[in-house]
Parts: C-alpha cells; sequence; structure tokens
C-alpha cells in the first residue's frame, strides 16, 4: 500500500510536477473510556491518499461532508502536521525543511477559504488586509507595498480607492476578492480554494470562478479546488479526484469522470446531480445510496464503500482495492474494474 | 402599488392565490423593503418553485403567508393571501394568531433548511411527530404514536418503533429532514413549503429527500408543493411552474419548461447562463451576471435588476414594471421585449 505506484500521476513530465502528495495519513486519536481502563482509537480522517498536480493545472478535488478533503488541503499546507506520508512541492519533501525553510517554501502556497466574512479581520481596511503577507515577508517599501495593494485590487476586480474600506462594506462576491488579492499577494505557484463559492449567490459563483480562471491563465497558477458543487468542478477543474471517507476512490480527466465514472461511488456521486434541464431531470434516475457513510472513528473492513455499494461482492468485503492506474492519468480503487479499465459487474462471487 | 396580474377565473381554481404581498423591516439604518408587491398562485396538487439569491425575498415572503415573521420589526404592508380548502377560503394575512396556528401544520405544513433549530432537541423525534398528528388529527395518544411511526416508516426511516425514541442529536442531516417531512405530513396538509431543504445536505441525500418528497408527497397524496431554492438545477427536477424572485418580486414566472428554455426576463437568462450546463468543460467561460445585489434600504420605484441588466434604458430608472402576460401562464415583468430587441410599447 505503500509503493509509487499509487500515486495518481497525471499523464505528464514529471519536471512539470508542482505537487506530489504520497499515501498521506491523517489520523486524529480517540480515547473512549470503557469500564476496565480505557481503549485507543483513531479517526481516520485521510487514509492513504496519493495525489499530483502539475503545474498550472487545476485538481478538482471533491465529496461529500467528513470524506476528508478539507483535512487533505490543510495537511497539504502543513497547517496541521501528517501522520505519515509525504507531501513534494516543487521536488522537495516538506518533511525535511527545518522551520525557517519551510516558512520560505510556503510563501509559494496559499489559501482562500469558504467563508469570506470570516477570514478577514473586521477590524482592518481591505488595504491592510492585501498587504498583511507583504508586511510579513518584508516584501517591498511602504510605497511599494501601497502601489502593489492598488494592483491587486485592480487585478481581483476592486475599485483600489476601496482600500480604506472595512470588511462589512463589502458584499460576499467583493469579499472573497479580497481573500483572493491577499492569496495573491506574495506572488504563489500553487493555491488551495477551500469551498471558495460555496458561500456565494449563483450570479456571483460565475464572477469569481471566471476570476479565477483568469488569473490562472495570466499567472500560471496551480489550483487546488476542493468543492462539492460537482458540475462548478466539472468546470474549472482538469482532473478530478473523488474522496469517499477518508480515500480517493476514483481520479481522471473532469470529463471522463462525468462522462464515464468507473468506481461505484463516483457513479452514485454523478447520477445525484441535478442539472438546470427539466427535460434531462424528468429522466435522470439517480442511483439511490441506502444507509449513512459509517464514521471515520471505525472503518469497513475491505472496501471503505462495500457497506453500500449496489454492487459488492465477497471480496470487497475482506480485501482493500488497490488505488490502480488503468489508463494513463485514471486510477480507480475498485475490485470490479478490470485490467482494460472498463467495469465489470458481472464478475459476481469472484 | 399592487403589481396587476390577469384577474383569477372565478374561485376555487387555486388552492392558494397571493397578490400584491408587501412586507418591510425597521432597522436602525431605515425601513428595509423585503418584499414589493408578490403575487403567485398555486393550484391543488402543483409544484411551484420559487426560486431567488439571497435577500430576494423569497423566504420572507413565505414567513409572511404562515404569520413566522416577528413583528416588530417586521410588517405586512399590503396585499392579500387567500387559501381556499374544503370550499372555505381565507386570507392568511388578514388572519388572527389562532386561527393561522390552526393553518400551519394543518392547511400549510413548512419545512426548513436547518432542522435542528426547529426541533426540540430535549424531546424524543417520535414524540415531536406525535405531537404534531395530535394537533391536527384529534387521536388519542396510542393511536397518534401509532400514526407517528407509520410516519417514520413512510418517510424512509429504518427501524421506526426503535427510533420513535431517538433524539434529534442521533440522527443525521439527512434523517433529520426526513423527520421534518414527517412533522409536515401529520396533518395531511393540502400544501407544504418547502425552504430551501437541501441546501445543507450533500448531494446523495439531497437526491433522497427529493424522491421522498416526489413519491410520498406529490405522487401519494397529491400534496400541493412550493419549493424555495436558489438551485435551478433542483427545481428543474420537482418543479411544474417556476416564479424567479429579485429584490421583492417576481420577476418572472411560468412552465418550467418555458422558462428554461424561452426565459424572458434578462436576470433569468443571466442565471441560467451563469450556471455551468451539462457538458460544460471550462472551454468556455461562464456567463455572470456583473455587480451586486440591489440594496433593499431604497424604495424601488424602479426596476430593481436595472443596474446590473445589459438591456436597461430610461424607463427602468423611472417606472417600475409590472407582470405582463407574454403566453399562456407565463408572465414577466419587464420593460424590454428580449425576443424582438425592442422595448415594450
Amino acid at each position: 500500500m505503500t509503493t509509487a505506484t499509487h500515486d495518481a500521476r497525471s499523464p505528464v513530465d514529471p519536471d512539470d510536477i508542482l505537487i506530489r502528495v504520497d499515501v498521506l495519513n491523517k489520523y486524529y486519536p480517540v480515547r473512549s473510556m470503557k469500564l476496565f481502563g480505557s481503549e485507543e482509537s483513531a479517526i481516520k480522517a485521510v487514509n492513504g491518499v496519493s495525489f499530483q498536480i502539475a503545474r498550472g493545472e487545476t485538481l478538482g478535488l471533491v465529496g461529500e461532508s467528513g470524506c476528508g478533503k478539507s483535512t487533505t488541503g490543510r495537511v497539504v499546507l502543513r497547517l496541521e502536521e501528517p501522520t505519515s506520508g509525504e507531501v513534494w512541492f516543487d521536488g522537495i519533501d516538506l518533511a525535511t525543511l527545518d522551520a525557517e525553510s519551510l516558512r520560505m517554501i510556503r510563501k509559494r502556497m496559499q489559501v482562500v477559504f469558504q467563508d469570506s466574512a470570516d477570514s478577514l479581520n473586521p477590524r482592518m481596511s481591505t488595504g491592510r488586509t492585501i498587504a498583511e503577507p507583504l508586511r510579513i515577508y518584508e516584501m517591498g517599501t511602504d510605497a511599494e507595498i501601497k502601489q502593489k495593494v492598488a494592483d491587486l485590487m485592480e487585478l481581483v476586480g476592486l475599485n483600489p480607492a476601496w482600500a480604506k474600506r472595512f470588511p462589512h462594506e463589502f458584499s460576499g462576491g467583493q469579499r472573497q476578492r479580497i481573500n483572493i488579492a491577499r492569496a495573491l499577494a506574495i506572488d504563489p505557484d500553487f493555491i488551495i480554494l477551500d469551498e471558495p463559492i460555496s458561500a456565494l449567490d449563483v450570479s456571483i459563483q460565475a464572477q469569481v470562478v471566471n476570476l479565477l480562471a483568469d488569473l490562472q491563465a495570466r499567472l500560471g497558477l496551480t489550483y487546488l479546488f476542493i468543492a462539492h458543487d460537482l458540475a462548478m468542478v466539472r468546470h474549472i477543474s482538469d482532473r478530478i479526484a473523488v474522496m469517499y471517507l477518508g480515500r480517493i476512490v476514483e481520479t481522471a480527466d473532469a470529463n471522463a469522470i462525468f462522462e464515464e465514472p468507473l468506481h461505484p461511488y463516483t457513479q452514485a456521486l454523478i447520477s445525484a446531480v441535478p442539472l438546470a434541464d427539466p427535460k434531462i431531470e424528468r429522466t435522470r434516475i439517480p442511483i439511490v445510496l441506502e444507509g449513512e457513510v459509517p464514521s471515520p472513528g471505525n472503518l469497513p473492513a475491505g472496501c471503505v464503500f462495500h457497506p453500500r455499494c449496489p454492487q459488492a461482492v465477497d471480496r470487497c468485503r475482506t480485501e482493500v482495492p488497490e488505488f490502480r492506474e488503468f489508463t494513463p492519468g485514471r486510477f480507480v480503487a475498485c475490485h470490479l474494474v478490470d485490467e482494460a479499465g472498463s467495469h465489470v459487474v458481472e464478475r459476481r462471487g469472484l | 402599488m399592487i403589481t396587476p396580474v390577469t384577474p383569477a377565473p372565478r374561485t376555487s381554481e387555486f388552492l392558494l392565490e397571493v397578490d400584491g404581498l408587501k412586507v418591510s423591516f425597521d432597522s436602525p439604518d431605515g425601513k428595509v423593503y423585503a418584499v414589493n408587491g408578490v403575487s403567485f398562485r398555486l393550484r391543488p396538487g402543483e409544484s411551484l418553485g420559487v426560486v431567488g439569491e439571497s435577500g430576494s425575498g423569497k423566504s420572507v415572503t413565505m414567513m409572511a403567508l404562515v404569520g413566522l415573521l416577528p413583528s416588530p420589526p417586521a410588517q405586512i404592508d399590503e396585499g392579500t393571501a387567500m387559501l381556499r380548502v374544503d370550499g372555505a377560503e381565507q386570507d392568511l394575512l388578514a388572519a388572527g394568531k389562532t386561527e393561522i396556528r390552526r393553518v400551519r401544520g394543518g392547511k400549510i405544513g413548512f419545512v426548513f433548511q436547518d432542522p435542528l433549530s426547529a426541533l426540540n432537541p430535549t424531546m424524543r423525534i417520535g414524540e415531536q411527530i406525535a405531537e404534531s398528528v395530535r394537533k391536527h388529527r384529534e387521536l388519542a395518544d396510542d393511536a397518534a404514536k401509532e400514526v407517528a411511526i407509520e410516519l417514520l416508516a413512510s418517510v424512509g426511516i429504518a427501524d421506526p418503533a426503535r427510533r420513535y425514541r431517538s433524539y434529534p442529536h442521533e440522527f443525521s442531516g439527512g434523517m433529520r429532514q426526513r423527520v421534518m417531512i414527517a412533522i409536515a405530513m401529520a396533518g395531511d396538509p393540502p400544501v407544504v413549503i418547502f425552504d430551501e431543504p437541501t441546501t445543507a445536505l450533500d448531494v446523495t441525500v439531497q437526491a433522497q429527500i427529493v424522491e421522498l418528497v416526489k413519491t410520498r408527497l406529490q405522487d401519494e397524496r397529491g400534496t400541493a408543493i412550493v419549493w424555495i431554492t436558489h438551485d435551478l438545477a433542483v427545481v428543474a427536477g420537482i418543479a411544474d411552474r417556476v416564479a424567479v424572485m429579485y429584490g421583492g418580486t417576481v420577476v418572472e414566472s411560468g412552465p418550467i419548461d418555458e422558462i428554461y428554455e424561452n426565459p424572458q426576463h434578462p436576470y433569468t437568462r443571466g442565471l441560467l447562463a451563469a450556471i455551468p450546463s451539462a457538458d460544460s468543460d471550462g472551454s468556455t467561460r461562464l456567463a455572470s451576471i456583473e455587480g451586486s445585489p440591489p440594496d433593499l434600504l431604497v424604495e424601488p420605484n424602479f426596476c430593481p435588476f436595472q443596474p446590473r441588466c445589459a438591456y436597461a434604458f430610461d424607463r427602468c430608472i423611472d417606472e417600475r414594471p409590472v407582470l405582463r402576460d407574454v403566453a399562456e401562464r407565463h408572465r414577466v415583468a419587464c420593460h424590454f421585449d428580449l425576443d424582438r430587441g425592442v422595448p415594450i410599447t
């Protein structure tokens, strides 16, 4: 389970890989009190996650609440220490770095969160907010910083004259632009976008998504786009990784995930996505999953999806499926996918 | 100002008929014009999707109908809301407190976005359903409990007799929303209003809830449904008709296929273009609606969408457009004829 063949590689030159995550684990220990003594167990929030992102690429990371997608983002940024596993950034293993080197490399990695209001200091003006990372990293004189802030505001579609205004004077969409401007201030290569548009109105979501696409094209940015809105993820991502209960179950080209999902969970997830077309909706039959997502503190044996999988066979209940590459860039963790990369339901009882 | 609509064909055809509803709030910054002349109609068994963004007035409209707005600061300034059940007609906006309490649950069920705040955390799930059953059906305790267990089973809660004794915190978000639906069904009302019922849920759970509403309420009971949402995709699968709200008014309403295939308001068109289509792979840009939602502190004597509208002209600032018929039961409030590309004369 720890060999390098498990990477969700994109079919590109290794030199073009900016982020490589290898068998990442994040467990939270829990001590439950028993009648005699206590028992140690773990919540396996992230469980053997591997993926790569090429320079200038957007990887969408999708899954339902509690699947570990946000925790994965936090561990990649080293906002939290991994339990085990490696995160490589631009050819450097982050675990080997001392505090100062990590601080310098973190400059190149930024994050934008969902709640635009909570991530801004209500008592700090927009200008100071955007300038903060520049001051922390001592990048430029006061005059240079002021000019850079004005340039950044222009870049994200805010009027530089608003630099003196405070967060409450802005709408949700404008606050998210402030967060994006702050993330861009120190010229990062890589940005984790953690549900950046979920709290915004539909008409504003498109504004922010277009802005993110423009900035990527202009600045050559690499994105990890974490979200649960699958239609928007497909729109913005080159490739998509699907998570369930701490594991990536499938990674593929964005269109392939939608048009030819191979993992039964991906199939159910995609089939549940409603489309803004009444004609399609009248005939769409979602694959309704029975039951609830099990607790990450008490994972099912074998394939973590088997208790809810409409196609599970005996082998799924005992043996953890390998996360294998079937066609270039296409990874699936399912016993029912054959060597040719097709889904085989007939192989019941194998 | 009351939005004129085509006169209702006699009575009784519509289960619910809202006309010219205006609601405002007092705030430290001044009067907030939340709902500015909303009119819509609902036939028995029909499902109406009310689509709008935050601040569009969609939730305030529905809360006003069932007397759930705190007053002060809210006040209903104008309008009527006729509810016709079993041959009896009543104006919900003129109803007294006791009367409206009997309407809630008995004639109009309500399912909110956040079931956790709507449920009593210290009371067993089953008892909360049974309480609602007793209130509306005049049954003895034992019989009410039996009905509550049946309702739990019908909303897809496994092992309902045991789950009757569970507390809300022991249920997942999806299960709690099933309980809310069971409570809404307890009084067997002819209409249930759903206010963003799946917004906080995951997409696979959302699919379960939508399926439940379609089979248990629409198909089996013929319940009329009002489904409030910001999500044009969800509503496409559940509504017969759609009302699009913006700035406290209905800017367009019509049969679902008409609205999605032939939208006649620039805002409706913009919204539909702003969401990725079924095969949107990022090679095309999303059409975005520039600008921000309207300032509700300003009395809207103009078209609320005018500052963001590519087609706006003088009249849109001078005069508030009223709903006009463009096709059978398809109405739009806009001074501009989008198809012909000219102002309405």
